[in-house]
Order: C-alpha cells, then sequence, then structure tokens
C-alpha cells in the first residue's frame, strides 16, 4: 500500500449558467474538495494516495460538461507515518 | 483550531490557487506557516522548455535534483499557472532511459552501418565524425554537409551552430525543425511588413472584444493563453469568441460562433471578409491611404513537391513563386469582389449567416479584435497566403499594433521566435532577419565574425524536405541533428526520410536525452543535457527573451549542444575547410582552427569566469575557460542593436522574468508600429511599418487555389494530423512522465460516427489508414474531444508506435517549404 499523500489544487473555469451543476458534480468526486469561487472560476482540492488518482480526477473535472478549462497550480506529496490519517 | 498535516496541505494548496485565481478564502484557512520541508529546497525560475507560451515556472532542486515546479506568479505570461506539461517539467529528465553516453553502429569494433549501437568516448564519436565530415568537405564541398536544428536550441546554441555551419564550415544547409511550424508565419511577416514576429502582446488578451481563432486549437495547444482569453471572455459578457477549424475540437466549448470548414476553403473565407469590409463601406480609408500598398501576388505556383511530381509539372508559375506586382485599391476591390457570400458559404460548407456574423467581428469599427493561428494556417500549402490574407484584413479595418487589435501568430516551440527566427538558423538567414542572398547582410555578418569576406555562400542552403530528399539522392552526405525528432516529425518518411538516413553513402549523427525515431535511424547517438542542466535562453511567441542558469548536472556523458559545437569545432583548421583563395588573401587565418576562429575571435571569449553568478555552475564556461553564454549573447546582439532588434544587456536578462524587443534605452516594447509605443516610430506619422523602406506594409491580392490532394472514390477521406494536449510534439520527453503517458497512452483515430459506420466499424476497432504513400494501424474513436465533420479523421502524431507520417505527403508551401501536415486524401479499412 501506498505510504504518500498526495495534494494537489486546481483553478477550474466554469460557463457562468452551468455553475452549479458543474460545483455539484466536484462534490461528488471522492477525492475532491470545493474551496473559494465566484461566478466563472473556483478552486478545488484534489487529495489521493498517488499522483495516478489525481490525475484521474482532474480528467473527470476536465471532461465535465459546462468546465472550460482545469489548471493546476501547486502540488505537494508527502510520506505519511504509521497511522497517519 | 488544530491541524494535522493533511489539512495543512490542503490548505497550503488551496491557498496558493485561490492566491493566483484572485478569489478570497476564509480567513482560519489564510493562517499558514512555511512547511520545514520547502525550506529544504533551492528554488529558481526558468521558461518552460514545451511550447511557444514562454511560461515562467519556478523549479526546485535538493541534493542536485529537480525536485518540483510551480508557476511563477511574478510572470506576465502564466501569472502562476501552470499547464499539466509544465506542471510534470521536473520529471523530465528523470526517464530511465535517458541516454547517457555517445553510442555508434558497430561490428568487431569498427563503424559499420548496420551494426549495433555501441557505447564510445567522446573522443571517438568526435575523431569519426571529424574524419567523415573532411573526407566529404574534400571530395564534394561544402554543400555535402549539414545540420537540423531547433525551436528548442537555447540561443546561445544556435548562434553557435548557425557559426559552424555558415563561417566555419562555409555551409548554408543548416535548418530548424521550426521549418514544419512557424516558416509560413516568417513568410507572411516578411512579405507583409519586412520584419518577423508579432507587433503585439498577449496584453491584448485583456484588451480585446473578440477573439478570432484560425486553426488553432488553443484550449489544448496553448492551454495557458487559453485561460486567459477564457477570463476575457466570462467577465465582459459583450466579448465574442469565434472558433474556426476543420473539425471541432476543444477550443469550441467557448465558442460563440463555431466554424468548421471545408479543408483548404479558409483562403475563400479570409477574401470573404476583406470584400465584406470593402462592400459595407468600412475600410479604414485614412489608415489605409497613410500606411498600406496594394499588391498582386503570383498564382498556379505549385506544391513544393519534386520536380519530377505530375503535379509540380502542371504548375505554370513555380519558378516565379515569390513574385509580384503592384496595384491599387480599386484593384484590390475587384480581385476580391468574387468572393460573395453565396459562393463562399457553397464552397467552405460555411453557413452565409455565420460568414456575415465573422466578417462583423472584423468591420464593426467599435470592436476591437485580436486573431489567434496556428498550424492550420501555418502547415499550409497557401500558408504564406493564409498570413498575408488576415494582415489584409487587419490592415484594411485599421486594427493593428494597438491594445486588442492583434493579428496574432503563435508558436509552437520554446524558442522558435528566439533562436530559429531572431537567430536565424534557416538556411536562407542570418542573425536579425538579414538573408545570404543580400551581399551586404554577408558582409554585416562576416565583419561582426571578424571573418573574411567570402565565406558564407550567397545560395541557400537546402531546407528541411529538401535536406530529406537530398540524404535520399546521396547529394547530403554528414547530417547532424539536435534537439528534434525528425524522422518522426517529417512527411512521408517512407518514401523520404527513411531511405535518406539509410542511404550506405551517408553518416547520420543525432544528439537527444532519449532515444527516439530519429535516434534509431542514425548511425551515431550523442548524450544531450537538457534544459536547467545548462545556462539558457529562450525567446516566446511575445517577443520576450528569458534566461535561465543551469541548476543541476546533466547525467552521465551526457553534454549540452553548446559543449558539443564548440568542441567538434576544435577539430578542424581553416586550411582543410576554407577555400584557398579565401586563405591566400587573407593569410593571417592559415592554420588556425575553427575554434579559434568561429569562437576566440575576439568576442566570444571577452567575459571571464569571474563575471559569472558565482551561486550557479555553468559547465561550458568551466570547461571552455571563459563566460561562453555571455559572450555569444553579446556578439549575436550586436547585428539586431538599432536596427529594430535590440536586445538588451546579458546580465540584465538573469534579473527579469523577461523583456518584450526592442529593447531601448532599458525599455521593452510591447506593441510595435504605433508611435508612442514603439521608440522606432517616428513623431508625427501615427503608424509606421519601418521593415518596408517607405514605411508602409502590403496587401496582397490572392486567390483561393485547392489543395494538391483531396479525397476522390477511392482514397475517399481527409486526414488530418496535430497534437493533443498532454503530450508535446513527438513525446520523446512527455511519454517519459508516468502520468501523462496514462492520461493518453496511444494514439488513436478520431472520426464521425457516421462514417465509422458506413465502413461497418465501431469504437475501438483496430483498423489501418492507408494514403498512396504509407499505412499505419490504429483504433477509432468516435467520442472524445476531437469531432470531426463527416469526410474528415484526425490522428494526434505524437505516438512513435503509431507513425503517421508514413501516410502524409510532403507537399510544402512553395514560398515558405513548410509541409501541409493538415491534408491529404486517405483511406480508412479494418485491419
Amino acid at each position: 500500500m501506498s505510504n504518500e499523500l498526495h495534494v494537489t489544487s486546481l483553478i477550474v473555469q466554469v460557463q457562468p449558467d452551468m455553475m452549479a451543476e458543474v460545483r455539484q458534480q466536484i462534490m461528488a468526486i471522492k477525492n475532491a474538495e470545493l474551496s473559494a469561487n465566484n461566478d466563472v472560476k473556483l478552486v478545488v482540492v484534489i487529495e489521493g494516495l498517488s499522483q495516478k488518482s489525481l490525475m484521474d480526477d482532474i480528467a473527470i473535472i476536465n471532461a465535465l460538461p459546462g468546465v472550460l478549462s482545469a489548471t493546476m497550480v501547486y502540488h505537494q506529496s508527502e510520506a505519511l507515518e504509521e497511522g497517519e490519517i | 483550531m488544530k491541524m494535522n498535516r493533511r489539512d495543512f496541505m490542503k490548505a497550503n494548496a488551496a491557498m496558493a490557487a485561490a492566491s493566483v485565481a484572485g478569489l478570497a478564502l476564509p480567513a482560519a484557512a489564510s493562517n499558514l506557516i512555511t512547511s520545514s520541508e520547502q525550506t529544504k529546497l533551492e528554488w529558481n525560475k526558468a521558461p518552460c522548455r514545451f511550447c511557444g507560451t514562454g511560461c515562467s515556472v519556478i523549479v526546485a532542486t535538493r541534493d542536485g535534483k529537480v525536485v518540483a515546479t510551480h508557476g511563477d506568479a511574478k510572470s506576465e505570461v502564466n501569472k502562476g499557472l501552470n499547464c499539466i506539461k509544465g506542471y510534470f517539467l521536473s520529471k523530465i529528465m528523470y526517464g530511465k532511459d535517458r541516454i547517457q553516453t555517445p553510442m555508434m553502429r558497430m561490428t568487431n569494433g569498427q563503424y559499420d552501418k548496420n551494426g549495433e549501437f555501441t557505447p564510445i568516448t567522446w573522443d571517438t564519436a568526435f575523431d569519426t565524425m571529424a574524419a567523415k565530415w573532411k573526407k566529404t568537405m574534400k571530395e564534394k564541398g561544402p554543400t555535402a554537409v549539414g545540420m537540423f536544428g531547433s525551436g528548442q536550441w537555447t540561443v546561445f546554441e544556435g548562434y553557435a551552430a548557425v557559426k559552424l555551419m555558415k563561417a566555419g564550415f562555409g555551409s548554408n544547409n543548416i535548418d530548424p525543425n521550426a521549418r514544419h511550424c512557424m516558416a509560413s508565419a516568417v513568410g507572411g511577416f516578411m512579405r507583409t511588413f519586412g520584419i518577423d514576429e508579432p507587433m503585439g502582446c498577449y496584453d491584448d488578451m485583456e484588451a480585446a472584444d473578440a477573439f478570432v481563432l484560425w486553426g488553432s486549437n488553443m484550449a489544448e495547444m496553448h492551454p495557458i493563453l487559453w485561460t486567459r482569453v477564457t477570463d476575457r471572455r466570462l467577465s465582459a459578457p459583450h466579448v465574442k469568441v469565434a472558433v474556426l477549424s476543420t473539425f471541432e475540437n476543444r477550443s469550441f466549448d467557448l465558442a460563440d460562433l463555431p466554424v468548421v470548414f471545408e479543408p483548404q476553403t479558409d483562403l475563400a473565407i479570409l477574401n470573404f471578409i476583406a470584400n465584406y469590409i470593402i462592400q459595407n463601406n468600412k475600410v479604414n480609408k485614412d489608415f489605409v491611404k497613410q500606411h498600406v500598398n496594394f499588391r498582386k501576388g503570383q498564382t498556379d505556383i505549385g506544391y513544393g513537391l519534386r520536380a519530377s511530381n505530375p503535379l509540380q509539372q502542371k504548375a505554370k508559375n513555380v519558378a516565379t513563386a515569390g513574385s509580384s506586382t503592384a496595384i491599387d485599391f480599386e484593384e484590390f476591390k475587384k480581385f476580391v469582389a468574387d468572393y460573395d457570400v453565396t459562393s463562399v458559404s457553397k464552397l467552405s460548407g460555411v453557413s452565409e449567416h455565420k460568414l456575415i456574423e465573422l466578417a462583423e467581428l472584423y468591420a464593426d469599427p467599435n470592436r476591437k479584435v485580436t486573431s489567434f493561428w496556428t498550424m492550420g494556417f501555418n502547415q499550409h500549402t497557401r500558408g504564406v497566403w493564409c498570413n498575408n490574407l488576415i494582415y489584409n484584413i487587419h490592415l484594411l479595418v485599421g486594427k493593428i499594433s494597438t491594445p486588442g487589435n492583434s493579428p496574432f501568430s503563435l508558436t509552437g516551440q520554446p524558442s522558435a521566435c528566439g533562436t530559429a527566427r531572431e537567430v536565424g538558423t534557416f538556411s536562407h538567414r542570418l542573425p536579425a532577419d538579414m538573408v545570404v542572398t543580400n551581399p551586404k547582410h554577408r558582409a554585416a555578418a562576416q565583419k561582426i565574425w571578424n571573418i573574411p569576406e567570402g565565406i558564407i555562400p550567397p545560395k541557400p542552403g537546402y531546407h528541411a524536405v529538401e535536406q530529406n530528399r537530398r540524404l535520399k539522392d546521396g547529394d547530403l552526405n554528414c547530417y547532424w541533428v539536435q534537439v528534434n525528432n525528425n524522422m518522426q516529425a517529417a512527411a512521408n518518411m517512407n518514401e523520404e526520410g527513411l531511405p535518406g538516413y539509410r542511404n550506405p553513402e551517408n553518416f547520420i549523427v543525432v544528439s537527444d536525452a532519449y532515444p527516439t525515431v530519429t535516434t534509431q535511424a542514425a548511425d551515431m547517438i550523442l548524450p544531450a543535457a537538457m534544459w536547467v542542466e545548462k545556462e539558457g535562453a529562450y525567446g516566446n511567441a511575445e517577443r520576450r527573451t528569458q534566461f535561465w542558469h543551469q541548476m543541476v548536472k546533466a547525467p552521465g556523458e551526457s553534454r549540452s549542444d553548446l559543449w558539443q559545437l564548440m568542441e567538434f569545432s576544435k577539430r578542424f583548421t581553416t586550411d582543410e575547410v576554407w577555400p584557398k583563395e579565401v586563405l591566400d588573401a587573407n593569410p593571417q587565418f592559415k592554420g588556425k582552427t575553427l575554434y579559434q576562429v568561429l569562437y576566440q575571435n575576439g568576442n566570444v571569449e571577452k567575459f571571464p569566469l569571474s563575471d559569472m553568478d558565482s551561486k550557479y555552475m555553468n559547465d561550458e564556461a568551466n570547461h571552455f575557460g571563459f563566460y561562453a553564454q555571455k559572450g555569444l549573447f553579446e556578439e549575436y546582439a550586436q547585428f539586431g542593436r538599432g536596427r529594430g532588434h535590440d536586445l538588451a544587456d546579458f546580465d540584465r536578462y538573469h534579473e527579469e522574468h523577461g523583456l518584450r524587443w526592442p529593447v531601448v534605452n532599458g525599455v521593452e516594447t510591447k506593441w510595435r508600429y504605433r508611435e508612442g509605443s514603439d521608440p522606432y516610430v517616428k513623431a508625427g506619422t501615427g503608424f509606421q511599418f519601418y521593415g518596408k523602406p517607405d514605411g508602409k506594409a502590403v496587401i496582397y491580392a490572392l486567390p483561393y487555389e485547392p489543395a494538391p490532394e483531396s479525397p476522390d472514390e477511392e482514397f475517399d477521406l481527409w486526414l488530418s494530423t496535430g497534437r493533443v494536449l498532454e503530450h508535446w510534439h513527438s513525446g520523446s520527453m512527455t511519454q517519459r512522465v508516468p502520468e501523462l503517458y496514462k492520461a493518453f497512452p496511444d494514439a488513436v483515430c478520431f472520426m464521425h460516427p457516421e462514417d465509422a459506420k458506413k465502413r461497418g466499424l465501431r469504437r475501438g476497432d483496430a483498423i489501418k489508414v492507408i494514403s498512396r504513400r504509407g499505412e499505419i494501424k490504429t483504433r477509432v474513436e468516435t467520442r472524445g474531444r476531437n469531432k470531426p465533420p463527416v469526410g474528415l479523421v484526425f490522428v494526434p502524431w505524437f505516438d512513435a508506435s503509431q507513425l503517421i507520417n508514413k501516410v502524409t505527403l510532403d507537399a510544402t508551401d512553395p514560398l515558405s517549404k513548410q509541409t501541409d501536415f493538415k491534408k491529404c486524401a486517405i483511406k480508412i479499412v479494418k485491419a
């Protein structure tokens, strides 16, 4: 089992009339968390045990109807200690 | 509130993104301390080494290795953002199969063209190369040696290469892969304005009221610029976005006006818009009168195919393809009058109301409009014409050189502008837009280089496509390829590229960091240092020159292209390669090595090691004993200073996050040709297109002409090739990053569901894509991000296991010699 935790943040640009729907869809993704937003963009934080799992979630968000772009800003990975999380 | 480590990481991530996005976070989340892990990292700036956008990234090193990158918040280009490729930059240098030692094809310890790749020393490599080069030049002269470089060369490397070829070997046979990418853009700029590169800059994106994409899928190919266009569109509701392409792509998601047109008919649509502007009395008459000349260009100019090709023989005006004659506005008006909405709609397959809506974006005097284009225009057998025709439109309405009014040619490679174009690594060029055919330009170059008259040949060398043909024909025998994968990239590899490289008469050397299709086709492979393993400089699409320091060591025996070029030059003396009559007239050059005359010429070795910033490594400078990068740059800068191409002092670029040339009195230039913005424009003129002697730009009358090959009964589909977001060009770096590879592992053939059904095919079926030249196996994709119309398929070209360039046609623009990778006729059968 992976002993790493990966966290990344995205800026997602959204068609304004689709914002509510896009937010709902992202909330339904297990490892994704919504942060700040305005009418046309929102910040999403994704966590996962591998970079692959982050990439999969980013691909899902990128493919949501109404999403115009999803751009990464920050990535950090840390080795976890026994029993952490 | 107590945070555990996980919460802390997430808060940090949210904070970084929110600040880049300009969004506010709740106070609790912003109350952070710096992670102790991060303080162990050494952070420095460097431009991304992928596309031509020129994003600045902050690179973290720890224990001699790059471990992380993030967008540079201080960069005016990307403002803290990074696309998926830039995000994984830290990984591109650490692929498991990195080449780390020189290798040569050998059998029983001897060179053998059909032998196995065997590790050798640098000395053996250069000795073998030098012997081949000398023998070839002695027997056949300097036109039998050649070099193929790249828009990924650093400025220093490209400049050192031009010197080695043109001033050292006396051969103009040097061309960059930018020939496949930007040659038509260069041709367009030179023809219309007399000086290369865009007049505007990225700041146009925040000022425009309309964006028109002509054959450019910015959403996938220039994602960071696309976020800026998207921001503008979403924050200002009056802004309109028109996207034109031969198939629907990701950029259509933002389009207010989506336009899919029949391949090649962009020529007619462009002329229709000019006609619409004139017919509706929307010409900016004052601007046109003061700043524009009209000319009619030569037509029926062929398709840049081999002279033996019937299509080429049929064309009447191959020899005079670039000529033109002066006309006036009335004649131009008459010329474009044929391009009325009814006939152009019929030809292009675009509805009349869409054509009018598009034309109105340009015609409306109250709308600032920015046009973007890349390979749709440039990789076109009439690519220079396309570039000329879009400038026609902007010039007719005077929408140019002011914020938001911008015909903007986007670039594919990180230094296609900075190195290939500005340094002039093309077979016909010299630095700062000078050309080898002009005796004054040759004299100027020879003076700056401190070499005698008569070394630079007046005849242009072989361009990219011609190089492959001459290799095949046995006219070009010693060939050195650096920083690119041209065997995979060039069209028609079955009939031209591969037979050329494997011709027993030829010796092919390829410098690269990773095994590629091109290294496999070579006779010798040289291991190259990449990106921040060396000090470098790139120039992006908005004329921005950016520098970086060496941050880590290259692995094993890998050396930078700069080291390779300079070190190789030590193996030659002037007596071996320069004409006897030149040496007799200039005896002081006798017995000198090329290294001495090129790189110890009083300029390049001028700056001592003590000029370097002691914080950073510099393997080349330490090896040669002087600050080579600074010496090369300062000599190179002499070409452009005072001639509209002014670069700042070397040291300043290490401090700045890039500067847009011309940099005059320390100040960069955002918009050229406009009074008050460009120091070269004289007071009282308003605008001055000073690349032309009379300060006037040129509007060209040029017609629609058909593509060289279009679908017929047997080969019944159009094929277009191109890139995808996750991979850059041939994938030789991005395919090494597991996450990128997984995101888009194998190329597929995107096609319309109806076209699949007609052929009894379903999504995922194995198929053959067949042209008159070759075939590949791939799989059908009827969904996903690229949606071709009925009658056209799209195949990306990054996948070395599915070489689509076996299928493509090597037809080129006769003016720019750039290949059209977007149009040929194919058929599809079940595999």
